[in-house]
């Protein structure tokens, strides 16, 4: 079982890190796009006026 | 707003399943005896996590098919986001895949990598879908990437059941579950199994919308410079 240890551990860790880290960069990215969409929005509104 | 609280429940109950299934496994499920040889298998822990991301991953790359026929037949631009979505997720986590793989054939066979039938069909299978990305990035116009995308999406996902069946039809060392006679696991076993698969479903799921949300978004942001730049 020991000698069999670090490879179990490596799998769930591994699979979290990727994962979490997916979902980290994919909102990080997803909140910046929305903020520059926000901006962009009202700087078209105030180009139509 | 209400896909934004879709996908944070979608990840909530993702993560809950995953975190359960995972104490389920190491706490409740007791660990595996080899037939053969009467040992214990620890390595056998590794199934929990390991088949539900290879099942997520040949599911998206079927999605990816299934939204790639639906951009051919409806032209709605939302379709060839939902494919390349489901396309990138499937890479990843088919990449999670390959890693976790080369860990059991480590833990159980003392080796990082064998040519049998499982792992090389996935090792093509991912080979082939690299190439989409490369495919994608070297078209520069919009519609001609998604239309080309849509149908390497439908060509390449021919290879999933392809993957899928290998170690059915051809003889191999990798493990089967759910064949014929059965699931391959029972009791607590199948218990932790079932979790943690359902849990990755749902993490799975709220990705995709993620993914899908900033393809979205992105599209929305290239109109509006657009229309300031004109």
């Amino acid at each position: 079982m020991k000698d069999q240890l670090p490879y179990v551990v490596g799998v769930y860790m591994g699979i979290w890190v990727v994962l979490l880290g997916y979902v980290f960069i994919v909102n990080n990215k997803l909140s910046g796009l929305k903020k520059e969409l926000g901006a962009l929005s009202k700087a078209v509104e105030k180009k139509n006026k | 707003m209400i896909m934004k609280k879709a996908i944070t429940i979608l990840l909530g109950i993702g993560s809950v399943l995953l975190l359960t299934g995972i104490a389920y496994a190491f706490l409740v499920a007791p660990i595996a005896v080899d037939p053969n040889t009467g040992k214990e298998v620890f390595h056998q822990k590794i199934l929990y996590f390991h088949v539900p991301v290879a099942e997520t991953s040949l599911v998206s790359f079927i999605l990816a098919a299934v939204f790639g026929a639906l951009f051919l037949y409806k032209r709605e631009r939302k379709y060839d986001f939902l494919s390349l979505a489901a396309v990138e997720l499937g890479f990843m986590y088919g990449l999670l895949v390959e890693m976790t793989g080369m860990m059991w054939d480590k833990a159980a066979w003392g080796v990082w990598w064998q040519w049998e039938p499982r792992l090389t069909t996935y090792l093509i299978l991912m080979l082939m879908y690299s190439g989409y990305f490369v495919m994608r990035s070297s078209i520069g116009e919009d519609s001609t990437k998604a239309r080309f995308g849509a149908v390497y999406a439908i060509i390449a996902a021919v290879n999933v059941p392809l993957t899928f069946f290998a170690i059915r039809l051809i003889p191999s060392i990798h493990p089967i579950l759910f064949d014929s006679s059965g699931a391959g696991l029972e009791g607590p076993l199948l218990v932790a199994f079932l979790v943690s698969m359902f849990g990755m479903t749902f993490f799975y799921v709220s990705l995709l919308l993620t993914r899908y949300q900033m393809f979205g978004v992105s599209e929305e942001l290239d109109i509006l410079k657009n229309q300031i730049g004109g």
